[in-house]
């Protein structure tokens, strides 16, 4: 017997066997009789029952999209789910290079394109395809790739790459866009969006004014961008915006591509980090919009999100994919990146990659507890930067009671009290949680701008309307409606003109 | 610099793997996605004790069957040249890759303690360039 005085003499018999990674032997859990080649979830399949089992994952979340009525309805066994041919207008992949998107693109290129499908559900489904194409369900499929290049330095263009990936699906059609088109007025109005916001809008820092004055802007539109980025706070804020620029350009490409749906790539790790990573910023009021929303008449899903990464791995792998390696992966590899090891992004990364390996279901319990999430309280405001919903209570408010900073540390405009409503300026009043963070924040470093003005992006015009220039206030504060405010509260004290 | 292909195996020193990476993987080991290599055949002896070390000290007198731990360490010292965190993390790879052994996931091969055999094809795939 063991005792704690002969432990070194038995230690190598009474090492605690290792835990089984899967719950039965090592025979394809599906159709019993192969030999296991990959575990899921605890689950073993073979590689020819892998496909399928993925392959529904994809086409229940789309059908889901595409038919949400029928679905909750329908008691069809899970073999017979699948998208139904409802869906009208165009549909927009986005691309990014990475796994996710690649697969995406595969997936979407097997189920709607190509002639006969080896793995259809029913012998009705192969019978049907026989002979003939199967019928489309969008008129029109196209991809689009926005180049990230110009957000980083010494980065190479990837899209010769993208290209020739996308050139392996003829039938779609490849956009591309640059990040920094999101600047650009001129790009905007190629693209025949509307309405036309005439010109562009900065902000004025440290006030937080809107100032509508395209003489005043930087020559080009990467200029833009990089002043742009430059005035972020911290490289946790300029991920975000990256994202956040990418994300509402593909949404704007959507629109300007009459699509009714746009797909994304995202899998259901790559959901739970972004889950995760965005209520650490205080966007937990829009959780249920990382998974799936509607955006001004179109659909944003990710038929993905129910596929773990390391089943798209291995369908990257047997499917022979290939993926255009993220950016800032290589960026990292030339030793320029500084501090990106430590944005909020980068580090529940690493944590749920880790946790995925030892407890994969854990990943998954994070995005189905997300689904099940309901913001108290309603909204009937748009954030301008990010497009999605602000609380109705006031975001100022909260951030005054629950803002904690050490005071020495704290600027002189960071000193005053807290402005009052009034004074606060009407971009920082209608900005959600999250954006407003993302420019108030304040890291050791600080290496965002303080002062200044910052090109925004074309769509923050269309918030303010056509805005011009405004007098300045009393307080020094530019704000687009301050004389509108002003006339209304002192309207009673008044002489009528007729006087 | 690449290590040359390696000739047929007539000696049982020696045991030739193809090593094929995914995802991006590439990136690491020289922008390659297929290397031929030839590792030992059994994990080369450690260096003899100290003086100091105690004689109940499990010391293996016979030298083990190279398996996939030693694979890694291998190809941390030969063929990677990319920083190193991005493929090991301990003594293992780096949470985020998937290893596949004969096409087989790693995990249903004892993960670090298979033991390679001649001719064997070992793929690492990043998940880690996701969406």
């Amino acid at each position: 017997m063991a005792t704690c005085a002969n432990v070194e003499d038995t230690a190598r018999d009474e090492l605690m066997p290792r835990r089984k990674k899967h719950d039965r032997d090592s025979s394809c859990l599906r159709c019993k009789t192969a030999k296991g080649q990959i575990i899921i979830r605890h689950c073993v399949y073979c590689k020819q029952c892998f496909y399928p089992t993925v392959d529904l994952k994809f086409r229940r979340a789309l059908a889901q999209l595409l038919n949400p009525s029928a679905q909750r309805k329908s008691k069809a066994p899970k073999q017979q789910a699948g998208p139904s041919n409802d869906a009208q207008g165009n549909l927009l992949l986005g691309f990014s290079g990475g796994m996710g998107s690649a697969i995406l693109l595969d997936m979407v290129s097997r189920r709607y394109i190509e002639d006969a499908d080896e793995n259809a559900a029913s012998e009705a489904q192969k019978s049907r395809a026989e002979g003939k194409r199967r019928p489309s369900v969008w008129q029109k499929i196209r991809v689009a790739y926005i180049e990230q290049c110009s957000a980083y330095e010494n980065s190479s263009e990837r899209t010769e790459e993208v290209r020739r990936i996308v050139d392996r699906y003829p039938e779609f059609e490849l956009i591309i866009a640059r990040l920094e088109d999101a600047f650009d007025i001129e790009w905007w109005r190629k693209q025949g969006l509307t309405p036309d916001p005439a010109t562009s809008v900065t902000l004025s820092l440290p006030s937080f004014g809107i100032v509508s004055d395209s003489t005043t802007l930087p020559g080009t539109p990467i200029e833009r961008l990089k002043t742009y980025l430059a005035a972020q706070p911290t490289t946790t804020a300029v991920q975000y915006s990256i994202s956040l620029l990418t994300r509402l350009l593909l949404q704007h490409l959507a629109l300007a591509t009459s699509s009714t749906h746009l797909l994304l790539g995202a899998s259901l790790t790559s959901l739970s980090i972004s889950l995760i990573s965005g209520i650490s910023q205080g966007g937990g009021f829009n959780v249920k919009e990382e998974r799936e929303e509607v955006w001004q008449g179109v659909k944003v899903c990710r038929p993905l999100r129910e596929v773990g990464v390391k089943e798209c791995a291995a369908w990257l792998w047997w499917r022979g994919l290939e993926v255009v390696p993220r950016m800032n992966e290589a960026y990292v590899s030339s030793g320029n990146v500084r501090g990106e090891q430590s944005t909020i992004q980068r580090l529940t990364r690493d944590f749920i990659i880790g946790l995925e390996k030892d407890f994969p279901s854990t990943v998954s319990a994070i995005a189905k507890t997300c689904e099940k999430l309901e913001p108290k309280g309603g909204s009937n405001s748009i954030c301008p930067m990010c497009q999605r919903q602000v609380p109705q209570s006031g975001v100022q408010d909260w951030k005054a009671r629950i803002s904690i900073r050490p005071f020495a540390t704290m600027t002189t405009h960071e000193q005053t009290p807290p402005a009052s409503e009034d004074e606060i300026s009407e971009f920082e009043r209608r900005l959600c949680y999250p954006c407003h963070t993302t420019w108030t924040s304040r890291s050791i470093r600080n290496r965002g701008m303080d002062t200044g003005t910052v090109p925004l992006p074309s769509w923050v015009g269309l918030a303010f309307g056509n805005v011009e220039q405004m007098d300045y206030g009393s307080t020094g504060i530019l704000t687009p409606e301050s004389r509108a405010r002003t006339r209304d509260r002192i309207k009673d004290f008044l002489l009528d003109e007729d006087t | 610099m690449t290590p040359p292909t390696p000739p047929e195996n007539t000696s049982s020193k020696t045991l030739n793997l193809k090593l094929e990476f995914g995802g991006g993987m590439e990136l690491l080991f020289s922008n390659k996605r297929s290397h031929r290599v030839s590792i030992p055949a059994h994990v080369p002896a450690p260096p003899p004790p100290t003086a100091s070390a105690s004689p109940a000290t499990d010391r293996p007198d016979t030298p083990r069957p190279s398996d996939v731990n030693y694979l890694i360490h291998w190809m941390k010292e030969n063929i990677l040249t990319e920083r190193v965190e991005l493929f090991m993390e301990g003594d293992t790879v780096r949470p985020g890759i998937l290893v596949m052994i004969n096409d087989v996931d790693w995990e249903l091969e004892g993960e670090g303690e298979y033991v390679l055999k001649d001719g064997d094809e070992v793929v690492f795939i990043s998940t880690l360039h996701g969406g």
